[in-house]
């Protein structure tokens, strides 16, 4: 069982402090969600997790099963067991979708156990039928041209096959409509059980209706303000975040202000879409 | 098939090739075409070259009139449809080839080859393509040049094409030599059609000149201009590509993109998209992105556990994928594969 810790961890983007002394345990086989409005930090400490290259951590630890996860690059991380859902996966032209998760599952092998094409295969259409996806995508570009609802199903699908110990899935629910958002609660569900340890990010508590989860915490200010159960996650659906606001004297609970956020993260156009309902 | 005079590498490719023609050292060596060829016509007699566009074009036509060591015509009856494509190859080992190619397809004839230019040792290899699509005829070509020598390689291809007629052009240059592709094309027919790309890979201390040209002499004729390049080591990579729309040919389009990747920090690319327009009733438009890898996809297949070069290899792979794309024989992809990770 995998054990991924973070102490007090600071983290800057362009010199401007996003993260403010995040602290987390996340145990294999716990689900976390992690909640709080827009710009407070959560995909930055999602980013920062995984060693994307436009952050840098000032201050704190990242460790999984006692291995310092700082000192090890994006791949390293990946083989250790570490899988990021990302809310806008890269495009990448030319590669198609089973080449890469191919290579990504070998990746993880050694010379002589590497995958047969003929177990590769069935095990990835299995996938696909399972996330209801088109037959087709095997032979597309990756994310090219996709849908924001099939980038996310096909961040699903290769977390499905490559079988992390711990997954964070940022922002899974944006871009899904509820049938869709149904498929992937269905299949993230399917993948929990002892080991797996999951942390979801989202504003919506409409993903835990899909996905349960036992731990709760809400981000602001670069921080973890606040953790509790499921009744946490019940009050702020019912009230909103004012009263937590007002308990802990915060005015503006963003560290990221949404022009910033914009010209920083980019933009993702379903989730706006999705904002203004 | 006598295979003996055969580079080694090719053999498994050219074996199970259904339609070539090979040429060695100035000879046909090898024919084998199905039935559905017979209307097509060869032989080796030279045949006059066309008047030239630029002057520059003419002082190389001239060049090749007078060192010219191998000729090749190929004609194609008045709408005879070819579905099955046909394989060039020349091979040059020992020897300086200095090719003249002549390929007309007459009216409503349709047509796809697959040319291969191999040379090795310290051969040069020069070729002259003059190319003749009547009208309506369609001609998809594909060039891939294998030169393993790190001699000089020039490609000069005139096209002429006629009303209705479409030409898809692509290259694939994997040569280790000094190269310089040149490819004139002519819109002289009313919504003539020409797509040309190329993907160019340097290396080492290579130079590398890709130009392509499209002029407008019709109306509605249309002009698609695509660059692919990666320069890696001390290399330099030029591309030149030039829409050009004459006085009154409204209504046509000229399009270029080109794309690139410099590896490494002693690699040069440069990209000179040029738009000459002469009428105001036409679309036209150009691009260029050139630089370093894509940070964010290499972030990403990395978040995947692949590692930094795998990574690397498999965004620049994609490169060749809309190339690969047009090839049947898997073979023949496979051995494109093979010199591409041979050069990177």
């Amino acid at each position: 069982m995998a054990t991924l810790i973070i102490k007090d961890l600071h983290a800057e983007v362009e010199g401007k402090e996003i993260l403010k002394g995040v602290n987390l345990t996340l145990n294999g086989g716990e689900t976390h969600a992690i909640m709080g409005p827009n710009g407070t930090g959560k995909s930055t400490l999602a980013s920062v997790i995984m060693g994307h290259p436009r952050f840098t951590v000032t201050k704190g630890s990242i460790t999984l099963d006692g291995e310092n996860v700082l000192e090890m690059e994006t791949d390293e991380r990946a083989r250790a067991g570490l899988f990021l859902a990302m809310q806008s996966p890269a495009e990448v032209p030319g590669v198609t979708n089973s080449d890469f998760i191919k290579t990504a599952m070998n990746a993880r092998l050694k010379d002589d156990e590497k995958l047969s094409l003929f177990k590769f295969i069935r095990a990835y259409d299995k996938a696909v039928q399972e996330l209801k996806m088109n037959e087709d995508l095997p032979h597309r570009y990756l994310n090219e041209g996709f849908s924001g609802g099939e980038k996310k199903r096909n961040e699903i699908l290769q977390m499905k096959m490559l079988k992390p110990k711990i997954a964070i899935l940022d922002e899974i629910d944006s871009g899904l409509d509820i049938d869709a958002l149904k498929i992937v609660g269905e299949n993230v569900t399917s993948m929990k059980g002892n080991d797996l340890g999951l942390l979801l990010i989202t504003h919506y508590q409409r993903l835990l209706d899909y996905i349960h989860a036992e731990h709760v915490h809400v981000m602001m200010k670069g921080q973890i303000v606040r953790s509790g159960g499921v009744e946490l996650m019940q009050k702020i659906d019912d009230q909103g975040y004012d009263w937590l606001k007002e308990e802990l004297g915060i005015d503006d609970e963003r560290v990221l202000h949404e022009e910033e956020e914009r010209i920083i993260l980019g933009s993702c156009a379903t989730k706006e879409a999705l904002e203004k309902k | 098939m006598n295979l003996t005079r055969i580079p080694k590498t090719l053999q498994p490719f050219i074996n199970t090739l259904p339609n070539v023609i090979i040429i060695e050292q100035g000879k046909i060596i090898h024919s084998q075409l199905s039935e559905s060829f017979e209307k097509l016509t060869f032989h080796d007699h030279v045949i006059g070259l066309p008047t030239m566009p630029t002057e520059e074009l003419e002082q190389m036509g001239k060049l090749n009139q007078s060192l010219m060591n191998s000729t090749l015509t190929l004609e194609l009856s008045t709408s005879a449809r070819l579905q099955e494509p046909l394989y060039v190859i020349y091979i040059s080992l020992d020897k300086d080839l200095t090719q003249r190619t002549t390929l007309h397809l007459n009216a409503s004839s349709q047509l796809t080859v697959i040319e291969y230019l191999y040379a090795a040792n310290d051969a040069t290899m020069h070729l002259f393509s003059d190319i003749k699509l009547s009208e309506f005829a369609q001609l998809n070509h594909i060039a891939i040049n294998h030169i393993t020598s790190s001699n000089a390689l020039t490609v000069n291809r005139l096209y002429d094409i006629k009303e209705g007629a479409q030409l898809d052009q692509a290259n694939v240059l994997f040569s280790n030599a000094l190269t310089h592709q040149a490819n004139h094309v002519l819109l002289n027919g009313r919504a003539a059609h020409a797509t040309s790309k190329t993907i160019g890979i340097a290396n080492k201390t290579q130079e590398m000149i890709i130009k392509t040209v499209i002029e407008h002499y019709a109306e509605q004729s249309e002009g698609y201009i695509e660059h692919y390049g990666i320069a890696s080591d001390q290399s330099t990579l030029m591309f030149e590509g030039v829409g050009k729309i004459h006085k009154n040919m409204r209504r046509s389009i000229a399009k270029q993109k080109n794309k690139g990747v410099v590896i490494g920090a002693n690699a040069r690319l440069d990209a000179n998209p040029l738009l000459l327009i002469d009428e105001y009733d036409v679309e036209a438009g150009h691009g260029a992105a050139i630089g370093r890898i894509d940070e964010l996809q290499l972030y990403y297949l990395m978040s995947r556990g692949l590692s930094l070069p795998e990574a690397e290899r498999l965004i620049i792979n994609g490169f060749l994928a809309p190339f690969s794309a047009m090839i049947e024989s898997e073979p023949l992809k496979e051995t494109l594969q093979t010199l591409l990770n041979e050069k990177l």
